[in-house]
């Protein structure tokens, strides 16, 4: 057999010799456990992550045939503590998706189903009159709102003022009825549905709100094999159930590592030129296809849906392929455009498409 | 801070810096031969070549400073810290759970990297047999006369600019070895009869410039095997002009300096005459060759009359 006569780092080749620094930095790595005011139990959550994220795929799949990257973005999603907006035809398990996940995350859930006639008061809540050792007063009856994960059913079918009373809500996570002002619960997520057929009678949501929202998902059909998979479990004797996973004060946790997952320069201006070049100002695809481009925030959901790509892929650094992966559902209702690409036949996946190829 | 990483990277940093010194160091002596050996074939001097030599060090190493980005080399060879080198590096001043055990990821998987790798052995190994090649091909045109081997490359470059790289550069270029202009042809002998009677390598009949030791059988003129019992092409300065000079045989072997200063009276010369000697024949005016004519012909008078 060859010996190898190679010399490793650290060795001495050419002159350069090992420094007392660098022996002492191998002999004593970096503790992980004693970085001071880590929290314990981010500690504890960050090691196991990627068990946690196995787990919670197992319950899904219990419960949900396929559509695992749906899954994915909407975790992506609660983990940085944002918003989402799925999309697909009905009957594709949308609603069961979310309600499974708050069992799974020991999450308070609650549905409002949006009709055109319903009222912001009706998400918000109201003041009633009641009566107390004989006075009438008026106590604040909390709305739908008040909760941690909130499904909003169909949201296009709702009027454009009940929409905007989920505005502060989403932003703020306050509610603000007459003179008070009412905190929501932690975490708090918005995850709303809507149908792209039957668009007579609906109000599209307004530019303002869609950006609220960090990842518009696309719910597609599922493929033969999972089809069968959910007709063997919802046509047998019992309704599969799952069981909670992580609870509150994990996912508080979750959230914050998701923060702290590091991105390097490079791709941090990935994600910035690709959001840059969605912006019709120069010429090339945007200019071509766009009326308008993706706002700041839009830079900011892109890096922040990467990190927690890359914490729930086990990865301790954001990839390009993250930035590549989560732009389509960051963008794409970002984006809008022109008549011309409208003519074409042209979708913002296909728009996203051609700037990806060209950054 | 996350030392380690930065130590590590300094590391390979210098390791880089010699590995290039190293290779621009190769690079130089190939161009410099390459350059050596066309200016040999040429007959330029081959230190000459030390300029080109000398520009592309420089172009070389400006070239490296700029390009050189020491975590892409390392990724390069080792794609396992694609993105997890450079995200550890820019966030090196982060401390957080997540930082540090990138970096202690990122420390492992240095550890395993090996200097040699960036070595790149082939390339290294092609240059330095390119190297040996080149020098080799340099000696041998050195020690063999390529000119021998019927090569006219003087033609190929032209006289003016031979005469332009002399006087950029200020060294003599050989081109006598040989290689002979069309200008230079009317300083030969017209026959060989004449260089084979005033004898040459093996000897003339008649006495002939500095004649060889018995007298009538020549044998002092020439050198090698030129076929020009003159030597080289020669003109003649006069008054600061240049002028051509052709030596016809016919009319004796040596030039009595003496008797052309007699002449010098009668011929109407302008004072302080020299010869200098020259290779490359210049273009005289008119009344310059006319000058020399008539000085011959009285030259010659003077030895008719002597006979």
């Amino acid at each position: 057999m060859k010996k190898r006569t190679q010399t490793k780092i650290g060795g001495s080749i050419w002159g350069i010799r090992e420094t007392n620094e660098r022996r002492d930095a191998l002999k004593e790595p970096i503790s992980l456990i004693d970085i001071p005011n880590e929290k314990e139990d981010i500690k504890r959550v960050y090691h196991k992550m990627k068990d946690i994220y196995n787990e919670i795929l197992y319950e899904m799949k219990r419960v949900i045939a396929g559509q695992e990257k749906v899954i994915e973005q909407i975790l992506i999603a609660i983990f940085t503590r944002n918003h989402a907006l799925l999309e697909g035809f009905p009957g594709l398990g949308k609603t069961l998706m979310i309600s499974t996940l708050s069992e799974i995350m020991d999450l308070d859930f609650k549905r409002i189903q949006c009709t055109p006639d319903l009222m912001p008061s009706d998400i918000t809540g109201t003041y009633v009159v009641e009566e107390r050792d004989g006075r009438k007063i008026f106590k604040f009856e909390k709305g739908p709102v008040f909760t941690n994960i909130l499904l909003a059913d169909e949201i296009n079918r709702a009027t454009p003022k009940t929409q905007s009373a989920l505005l502060e809500a989403m932003q703020e996570r306050q509610v603000s009825v007459g003179t008070s002002t009412y905190p929501l619960d932690r975490p708090f997520f918005v995850l709303a549905t809507q149908n792209p057929i039957e668009m007579e009678g609906t109000y599209p949501l307004p530019e303002a709100q869609t950006d609220r929202f960090l990842l518009k998902i696309l719910v597609d059909y599922p493929s033969m094999e999972e089809e069968d998979r959910i007709v063997d479990l919802y046509t047998g004797e019992t309704i599969p159930k799952t069981k909670r996973i992580i609870g509150k004060e994990k996912l508080l946790a979750i959230q914050e590592l998701t923060r702290k997952i590091p991105i390097a320069n490079e791709v941090k201006e990935y994600a910035l030129n690709i959001v840059t070049k969605t912006r019709p100002i120069t010429d090339g695809t945007a200019k071509k296809y766009l009326d308008y481009g993706a706002s700041p925030r839009a830079t900011i959901g892109l890096v922040l849906a990467a990190k927690a790509r890359a914490l729930i892929n086990g990865r301790n650094y954001v990839s390009k392929e993250d930035i590549r992966e989560m732009a389509y559902p960051v963008l794409r209702h970002r984006l809008i455009l022109n008549f011309e690409s409208e003519r074409k036949g042209i979708t913002t996946d296909d728009v996203i498409g051609e700037i990806l190829k060209e950054v | 801070m996350n030392d380690p990483i930065v130590s590590r990277l300094n590391e390979v940093k210098k390791l880089s810096w010699k590995i290039h010194a190293f290779c621009v160091i190769l690079n130089t002596i190939i161009v410099f031969l390459a350059f050596a050996i066309i200016l040999r074939f040429l007959g330029i001097p081959a230190i000459i070549a030390i300029c080109p030599a000398i520009i592309y060090l420089m172009i070389d190493v400006i070239y490296r400073i700029h390009r050189t980005n020491v975590i892409r080399s390392i990724v390069i060879k080792y794609p396992s810290l694609n993105e997890r080198l450079q995200t550890a590096y820019d966030n090196r001043n982060v401390r957080n759970i997540v930082v540090e055990s990138l970096v202690k990821d990122v420390s492992r998987r240095m550890d395993r990297i090996w200097y040699s790798s960036f070595l790149d052995t082939k390339e290294v190994i092609s240059r330095t047999i390119l190297t040996v090649i080149l020098v080799f091909i340099f000696l041998s045109i050195n020690f063999i006369n390529i000119e021998d081997l019927g090569f006219n490359f003087h033609g190929l470059l032209g006289r003016d600019f031979l005469d332009q790289i002399e006087n950029l550069t200020g060294f003599d270029i050989v081109r006598d070895d040989g290689f002979q202009w069309e200008e230079e042809e009317k300083f030969e002998s017209k026959n060989r009869v004449e260089e084979d009677t005033l004898g040459g390598e093996s000897g003339g009949e008649l006495p002939g410039i500095n004649e060889g030791p018995i007298p009538g059988f020549g044998g002092g003129v020439g050198e090698g095997s030129n076929p020009d019992i003159y030597g080289e092409a020669s003109s003649a300065k006069i008054a600061g002009e240049d002028i051509d000079m052709e030596v016809h045989p016919e009319y004796g072997g040596e030039i009595e300096i003496k008797d052309v200063e007699e002449e010098k009276v009668r011929g109407k010369f302008p004072g302080n005459l020299k010869g200098k000697s020259s290779e490359i024949p210049e273009q005289d005016p008119v009344w310059a060759r006319e000058l020399i004519r008539k000085y011959f012909q009285s030259l010659q008078n003077i030895l008719e009359e002597e006979e």
